[in-house]
């Protein structure tokens, strides 16, 4: 599913280039259930962004459910990540002028995915599986924060994507919640989907199928490979 | 409705002031242009329907007096549509105990029945009782009369009557009274005949069957009625063919136009900057949105066309604004040219063209002014766009922070506030542009309005005597001269000759007539302000000075040109050795200088002169009027016959008069364009302290009294309005020296004598300062209201 092979990634700073990924070289299979873990400025989110395809590597090759992204335009990445990717944000990340179900709605829409009637009837299909649908036509900022991450990952799964990436999903949420939404990963895995995790909770980290651990732009633990 | 579409209409109305802002910024742009567009349309149709409709001569030929016989056979002539007769006569009206003014007298048929240049009766009899007079509307204030009033006429030659005022005409076919600088009334023969003026028609007013518009085929057919009338033994003075169905006025017209058209584009690309400013800063707030829009899908293009229509949101509400306002404003600029004009406007007209224009304006100026930053925001990578912060928090300190905080006596929010003003250099740069577009157009108005003023009063000046004394009828000029000069109010005095004179063109036919001054060559009674050339030369024999608008009435002409003048039908010619810059207005006649000994030699007359320049001991209006009287009644004591004396400082009054439509309403553009910038300025404060938000609430948590607060956005906005000042009063100098020349050579064909306006400066420094307070009081305001917990919190 995930297959990057000598990824390095530099930034260009005032005191010369700055190398986050030092050739990284990392295997995921579908229907795995990744964590991602390391220390802030590690390279963590440099990496997701890698398999998202928000941003490019300097050199290497990232090759995401059998596409090379380093082929593809900005506007051809944009279609792709519209259907081949989930991602699920920390701050939840949902546009605030629009109510749930839109929000929802909004991959479908961009994507031209479904006619707009089927758009709506899958929001709700998927804001009843993460149990919200009562809260559909509120907009975000009447729910609390465990709420908007339902709503956050019900977007991601709106156009059916293979792959969900997670960037610290529970870090802004109580205990209680971030279980519940771990529960909700581990159903999707057990869906079929594939899940990447970035997170700093290392008892989290330990509950996925795997975890990789980086540190200074490098894989120093690449667990279960 | 798909989410996206719902996200721009959501937006429109989640931020109302910031939408408001741009609504506003947008409408006073669009309003300003479809006034401007909207009330010179409704003008113009208004213009050209209603003089159409007084069925305007084609030609008017002056000849000598003719009978009903010589018009059927002007009739009769092939193309000729219609011949109507008319009989006007110099006369004046008194206005004061020693105050006269010009007043042409038509006379009305008997039974009232015109069909060229039709007249219409406002209010009273039509036509006029036998001695009583009627008064074409525009010239009522010049007499100082009202209806019912009883007016003192008197005729060139002939005695003064009381003539009572019984009604208003309307009259199309002649120049409003103050530009035309001489009232007109009507009367019927009965009446000019007890007012010792002649009996019979002397003009014969003709309209062509076809080409009516076409100035060359009138020409024509009125040098075919010119034979006609050479037949019947007659002399054939004049042959004057007025620009085809157009009013006299529109020319003036067409430079109002054309400064009025450059001001409403002015206000869009004004209202343009600030729509990129509030545009931007709309983007700098979603920059993240539009990061995760794109992270869940959106491409670039669709990205863009969301801020499109929402800028074309903003551009349609701001239309429901700027509709109704434009149109109802370009009824008011109708209103106010036509009252000018002596225009009336029949019932309301709504202009679809303009309106529509409006709509495609308030569309397409927030698109293509937003186009800009829309294209940079939406081309960003999702990773830069999530990041959120387009401008990174600088590495170092500013040459400028520097200094400020080098000087130990400013207070540390001083500093913030100074610091803050250059820190979003784009906007600064764009509010700056739209409010110091807006100080420079004040201060050029008002330096265009001066500089009007000082070329009247230079040209006024250069007449360096105080009154001139127009004769009945031709005096000797040693005696005459010798009953004057013994007055003690007169200093100095010089005789000359008045004349109306045609230039012969080389098809035999006139043209326009050239108001001859026929006077010493050495002159000390007139400074002329030689435009081109030189003044006469006694040596000289046949010389002739034009004044510069004689340039507008004939192109080609160059110094050297030889140019032959009828008079009387005789024709002599004289080289033209000068140009001389009078205050004239396209309108109005060329006047042309020759020796006064020349003159007789060629024409006639030695010795005998039609008026006198006198120089008085006193200048001011009550000297002028004093000096009046007691020439008035030495020349009547004397048994001259006095046609009219007219003062300096009555001269001036006329001709200043003439400019008030031109000067009223670029006062009322340059103060809405002042209205832009200011909300332009409004705009970027609300958008600053909107931006700072999460900052001010930082400052207030760590201890920042309210009043620091305020007073670091007053500084703020105080600065950038003081750098406006700054730079629109430099701005202010090019543009207005540009305006002054432009307006000078189309509207009188000199360049106006570029007067700067030191206090339009100065009111606008207090104009500028008080916008800048207004406008950074509501952020200062709500700044101050925010509770820390609110601020902080704010995204």
């Amino acid at each position: 599913m995930i297959q990057l092979t000598r990824v390095i990634k530099e930034y260009p700073t005032a005191a010369g280039p700055y190398r986050a990924l030092k050739g990284v070289d990392i295997t995921i299979e579908p229907g795995e259930f990744v964590a991602v873990v390391g220390k802030s400025g590690s390279g963590k989110s440099t990496l997701i962004n890698m398999i998202t395809g928000i941003d490019r590597s300097t050199s290497g090759t990232v090759c995401v459910a059998g596409t090379d992204l380093g082929r593809l335009s900005e506007g051809q990445l944009a279609v792709w990540r519209g259907r081949t990717v989930g991602i699920i944000f920390q701050f939840f990340q949902l546009l605030p002028t629009l109510t749930v179900a839109e929000n929802v709605m909004l991959p479908m829409d961009f994507g031209n995915i479904g006619r707009p009637r089927e758009r709506r009837q899958r929001a709700m299909m998927l804001l009843e599986q993460m149990e919200i649908s009562e809260h559909a036509d509120k907009l975000p900022g009447a729910l609390s924060g465990g709420q908007q991450q339902r709503v956050a990952i019900a977007r991601s799964l709106a156009n059916d994507p293979p792959l969900l990436v997670a960037d610290e999903p529970t870090g802004n949420l109580d205990s209680r919640t971030a279980d519940a939404i771990f529960h909700l990963f581990e159903h999707l895995v057990e869906l079929g989907k594939t899940i990447v995790m970035v997170t700093h909770d290392t008892d989290l980290a330990q509950r996925a199928g795997r975890s990789i651990t980086v540190t200074d732009g490098l894989i120093v633990a690449p667990g279960g490979l | 409705m798909a989410p996206r579409w719902s996200k721009v209409v959501r937006d429109l109305f989640a931020y109302r002031t910031r939408t408001l802002l741009v609504v506003l910024s947008i409408a006073i742009g669009v309003a300003a242009f479809g006034a401007i567009l909207a009330g010179l349309t409704i003008i113009r149709a208004e213009l050209q329907s209603s003089y159409l409709a007084v069925n305007p001569a084609s030609a008017l030929i002056t000849t000598q007096p003719f009978d009903e016989v010589l018009l059927e056979n002007i009739r009769r002539l092939p193309d000729v549509a219609d011949a109507q007769g008319q009989r006007a006569v110099a006369a004046r009206a008194q206005v004061g105990p020693d105050e006269w003014v010009d007043l042409q007298l038509f006379v009305v048929p008997d039974d009232g029945l015109m069909t060229i240049n039709l007249v219409r009766s406002e209010t009273g009899p039509w036509p006029p009782p036998d001695r009583t007079v009627l008064i074409e509307r525009a010239s009522l204030d010049m007499t100082r009369a009202s209806v019912g009033d009883v007016l003192a006429l008197q005729l060139a030659d002939g005695p003064t009557r009381s003539v009572p005022l019984v009604g208003l005409t309307h009259d199309l076919s002649l120049p409003p009274a103050a530009i035309a600088g001489q009232a007109f009334g009507y009367v019927t023969a009965d009446t000019l005949i007890w007012l010792g003026g002649p009996a019979d028609d002397n003009q014969v007013l003709m309209t062509t069957s076809t080409g009516r518009d076409d100035a060359e085929h009138i020409q024509r057919v009125a040098s075919e009625v010119e034979r006609l009338i050479e037949r019947s033994g007659r002399e054939v003075l004049v042959i004057d063919v007025p620009t085809p169905l157009q009013h006299p006025v529109e020319l003036v017209l067409g430079t109002l136009v054309a400064i009025l058209a450059t001001l409403g584009l002015l206000a869009l690309l004004i209202s343009g900057f600030l729509i990129i400013n509030t545009i931007t800063a709309i983007l700098t707030q979603q920059t993240r949105q539009i990061g995760i829009m794109k992270a869940i899908g959106a491409r670039t293009s669709q990205i863009m066309g969301l801020y499109f229509v929402l800028a074309a949101g903003f551009g349609l509400l701001a239309l429901l604004l700027a509709l109704p306002l434009g149109m109802f404003g370009g009824y008011g600029v109708a209103l106010f040219v036509a009252s000018q004009l002596n225009v009336t406007l029949e019932g309301v007209r709504w202009p679809l063209e303009i309106m529509a224009l409006q709509g495609v304006a308030a569309v397409l100026v927030p698109i293509i002014s937003a186009a800009v930053p829309i294209r940079a925001t939406a081309r960003m990578t999702v990773r830069e766009a999530l990041s959120g912060d387009t401008t990174p928090p600088p590495a170092r300190m500013s040459l400028l922070s520097r200094l400020l905080s080098a000087v130990a006596f400013i207070k540390r929010p001083t500093i913030l506030a100074l610091r803050n003003t250059f820190r979003r250099r784009g906007r600064l740069v764009r509010t700056l542009i739209a409010l110091s577009l807006g100080g420079a157009v004040f201060v050029s108005v008002m330096t265009l309005r001066v500089s009007l003023f000082t070329t009247l009063d230079d040209s006024i000046a250069a007449q360096q005597y105080d009154l001139e004394v127009q004769l009945a009828r031709p005096y000797r000029a040693e005696r005459i001269m010798q009953d004057v000069a013994s007055l003690p109010e007169v200093t100095h005095l010089e005789a000359l000759v008045r004349a109306q004179a045609f230039p012969v063109q080389p098809d035999g036919t006139t043209a326009e007539m050239v108001n001859l001054r026929a006077l010493p060559a050495a002159t000390s009674l007139l400074a002329p302000r030689m435009s081109d050339g030189y003044w006469l030369d006694p040596a000289d024999e046949r010389s002739i000075v034009l004044s510069t608008n004689y340039r507008t009435k004939d192109p080609t002409v160059q110094l050297g040109d030889e140019l032959t003048l009828r008079i009387n039908n005789r024709d002599t010619t004289w080289q033209i050795t000068g140009f001389v810059e009078e205050f004239l207005p396209p309108t109005t006649p060329a006047l042309g200088y020759v020796n006064l000994a020349s003159f007789t030699r060629a024409y006639g007359g030695t010795g005998r002169v039609d008026a006198l320049r006198i120089a008085t001991t006193g200048h001011d209006a009550a000297a002028h009027a004093a000096a009046t009287m007691a020439v008035e009644q030495r020349l009547n004591e004397r048994g001259y016959e006095v046609r009219l004396i007219r003062s300096r400082t009555e001269d001036r009054d006329i001709l200043s008069e003439r400019f008030n439509v031109l000067t009223g309403v670029l006062s009322l553009m340059a103060a809405i364009i002042g209205t832009v910038g200011g909300l332009g300025l409004a705009g970027t404060m609300s958008i600053n302290v909107l931006e700072r938000t999460r900052e001010l609430g930082i400052m207030r948590a760590v201890g920042a009294s309210d009043g620091a607060v305020q007073q670091m956005v007053f500084v703020e906005g105080i600065t950038i309005g003081l750098l406006a000042w700054l730079i629109g009063t430099l701005l202010s100098f090019p543009m207005s020296y540009a305006m002054s020349y432009q307006l000078g050579m189309s509207l009188l064909n000199l360049p106006l004598t570029w007067t700067y306006a030191p206090l339009a400066v100065v009111a606008w420094l207090f104009i500028v300062l008080l916008i800048a307070s207004l406008a950074s009081y509501l952020p200062a305001r709500n700044a101050t209201r925010l509770t820390v917990r609110e601020v902080l919190a704010y995204e």
